[in-house]
């Protein structure tokens, strides 16, 4: 017998010697439905460090520019995504990457991306949480990689709760990777002192826009 | 098993003096915990709303695993059709074989791990090595714990039993160009450029998993460093293992074990990252691995799930929140155990991997005083579950746990015999209670292994009984002279 049916036939022969009481399910309830608060939403991203502009959907691109400047970032990636098609047609556009080939581009990613933007598909006002989809546009490392990542989103794209957010996906296949982003990367693990940029961004910048 | 004893009974008391002794140990657990149950519990202001939320994540683990090999099935189908590999391992042995095989396969050598307690369980580390691969820790307490030939302390906080000084003065000696520095950021700056090296280079990468859901092939990683999303996006090849019990049913019973497991564990409203997995890289896709698999380990598992009241083990979401709240583990640290999970849920899961005769004794290490019950996310029942296995380890029953009886002494079952006749006879009660007053000159004095920490005990010169009785008639005699 293969491991599999061992496994599974000592699993079914345990549920039929003791079942389970049904009972204890009836505790569980719907999916609650939140209104989304933005100004939650944008305390929430700030206690977890991050650093949140309000903007709109035509003004985002001059705000990020005159941040860019005064930062003195040169090295931006970008994936294929609106967001990045936006950013390279900006005329203050600094030097930019288009994210597009692993093999060729793994090494300068690791070794020389400064910041990276892309869009966030939805937010989340409870926890200030951005939702990240990767596609071919929006690579899975593009958000993950280089020290500073860049987000935009969209205001009419904020749901309430996390319920709301995994909603959108009922009866729909999932992304390959979907990620659920609330903050910069941090770590406690040496004494308890929290510390930023573990692994991933140390910084996380998000543009909220309302729509124009 | 890497560091962790197949056999933790032996030398328990060894370890518990040791650590007791230790008071870097008893300093840094002391602070350790002392903060993270301040932070779960600013987290779960409204005690009723907190009940409400545990009800329904036992109810949803419990759904799950009255379901559990339907789900199994389920999830084998949904991964298979997200272009997941599905492997089945019966124990450590098999899932080492299986999860070393895939990375022979691969031409690859270098390993890089996110932090994971199965992969802990079945000793994946030294199976690696063994087979001539270097596997590298990537969670920032892992790194430091492996770097240092130790194992984790505790399961979300692996170097929680370090502190800041010790951790510098490892990072100078081990790590090539490094300066002492004990500033935490700058520590933190070390452990990332040696670390982003590794990702970047690395063939393959393995992570544990939190959460499987069965409708959609999902496999869910909960974390704040970037390490998981690292280790299962950058190498080519990404190996996911966890254990059977991890499978929930829908999408939607996500969220209420998301929000228990990150409260619970470090008092967060949320993670950094919440990493959904439904796939390798698609044709048209930039990044991700090329091939995923998912190793599910049986290691004992199916053998609890056969027991009605064992089976409870199984909805652990892994939080740690049991240790955190155990006034025992706080002495004494995760590694006096000797095993992969320490605290509460070790002493609990340990007997019943390894057999009574082998971690029976881990059962003992606990007051009964019921905090890891009233703290756990989904209601596991620990204490009920620790005095289960004690009555497991000295009796002989159908429990399915091996080794049962093998905790039995025969004086410690002559004491209790002796005890439950004379609690169950009144006439001996009252007889060797008088015996015990009267003669309380002649009692040997206890042993020392009691007195050493405490006062030593005489029996009272009269009976509870008399006493009461001499002072009734005392007030008797007292309201009869009144009137």
């Amino acid at each position: 017998m293969s491991s599999k049916n061992a496994i599974l036939s000592r699993l079914r022969h345990g549920r039929a010697a003791s079942p389970a009481n049904t009972a204890a399910f009836a505790a569980e309830r719907a999916s609650d439905a939140v209104t989304p608060d933005l100004d939650i939403m944008v305390s929430a991203l700030e206690a977890a460090h991050a650093r949140v502009f309000r903007s709109t959907t035509s003004q985002w691109a001059d705000d990020l520019a005159k941040l860019a400047r005064e930062r003195g970032w040169a090295n931006w990636w970008i994936g294929g995504d609106d967001v990045g098609r936006t950013w390279q047609a900006h005329d203050s556009e600094p030097a930019t990457t288009v994210f597009s080939n692993w093999d060729s581009q793994k090494a300068p990613l690791f070794d020389a991306a400064e910041v990276a933007l892309c869009r966030a598909r939805a937010g989340i006002a409870e926890t200030g949480t951005l939702v990240v989809e990767s596609s071919p546009q929006v690579p899975r490392t593009l958000s993950l990689v280089p020290p500073v990542h860049v987000v935009v989103i969209d205001e009419d794209s904020v749901v309430g709760s996390l319920h709301q957010a995994l909603a959108r996906y009922e009866n729909k296949s999932l992304p390959t990777n979907l990620i659920f982003i609330s903050g910069p990367s941090k770590t406690a693990d040496i004494q308890q002192t929290l510390a930023y940029g573990a692994h991933g961004p140390r910084e996380l910048i998000v543009y909220l826009c309302r729509r124009e | 098993m890497s560091g962790f004893s197949p056999n933790p009974d032996q030398n328990f008391g060894v370890r518990i003096q040791e650590a007791l002794g230790n008071e870097e140990l008893r300093e840094s657990f002391h602070g350790a915990m002392t903060f993270l149950r301040e932070k779960r519990r600013q987290q779960f202001p409204d005690p009723d709303a907190l009940d409400a939320l545990r009800t329904r994540g036992a109810a949803i683990r419990e759904r799950a695993l009255a379901q559990l090999p339907d789900l199994l099935e389920q999830l084998e189908g949904q991964c298979q059709h997200n272009g997941i590999r599905v492997h089945w391992a019966e124990d450590a042995a098999e899932a080492n074989e299986i999860i070393t095989g895939i990375a022979r396969k691969t031409g690859g050598k270098r390993v890089v791990k996110g932090k994971s307690m199965a992969t802990e369980e079945i000793g994946l580390n030294t199976a690696f090595e063994n087979a001539g691969f270097s596997c590298l820790e990537s969670d920032m307490g892992e790194y430091i714990v492996q770097q240092a030939h130790e194992t984790p302390s505790h399961i979300i906080m692996p170097a929680i039993h370090r502190n800041k000084a010790s951790i510098a003065r490892q990072f100078a000696e081990q790590i090539p160009d490094t300066p002492y520095t004990e500033d935490v950021d700058e520590l933190i700056g070390i452990g990332r450029r040696v670390l982003r090296r590794a990702f970047a280079d690395a063939d393959i990468g393995i992570s544990g998993v939190n959460f499987a859901i069965a409708e959609t092939g999902t496999l869910c990683l909960v974390e704040n460093e970037g390490n998981g999303r690292m280790s299962t996006t950058v190498p080519d090849t990404h190996i996911a293992v966890m254990g059977i019990e991890k499978v929930i049913e829908k999408l939607s019973d996500l969220p209420d074990l998301y929000r228990l497991l990150t409260r619970s564990a470090t008092g967060q409203p949320i993670t950094t990252y919440l990493n959904l997995i439904s796939g390798p890289r698609k044709p048209d896709e930039i990044d991700g691995p090329r091939q995923v698999h998912l190793v599910l380990l049986d290691n004992g598992r199916s053998r609890i799930y056969a027991d009605r009241q064992l089976r409870e083990t199984l909805r652990c979401i892994r939080c740690g929140a049991c240790m955190n709240h155990c006034p025992v583990y706080e002495r004494l640290g995760g590694h006096a155990y000797g095993t992969v999970y320490p605290g509460p849920i070790g002493q609990v899961v340990m007997p019943q991997l390894l057999g009574l005769d082998k971690a029976g004794k881990l059962t003992q290490a606990c007051s009964l005083n019921g905090a890891c019950g009233e703290a756990c996310p989904v209601k596991i029942p620990l204490p009920d579950l620790i005095r289960r296995l004690r009555h497991d380890g000295v009796s002989r029953t159908d429990s399915p746990v091996r080794g049962q009886g093998k905790q039995r002494k025969w004086i410690e079952a002559t004491i209790w015999a002796t005890w439950l006749s004379i609690h169950t006879h009144p006439r001996l009660y009252r007889l060797s209670t008088l015996m015990a007053t009267r003669l309380r000159r002649l009692m040997p004095p206890l042993p020392r292994a009691w007195t050493r920490h405490r006062s030593p005990l005489r029996p009272a010169a009269r009976t509870l009984h008399e006493t009461l009785q001499q002072r009734e008639r005392a007030r008797q005699k007292e309201s009869a002279r009144e009137q």
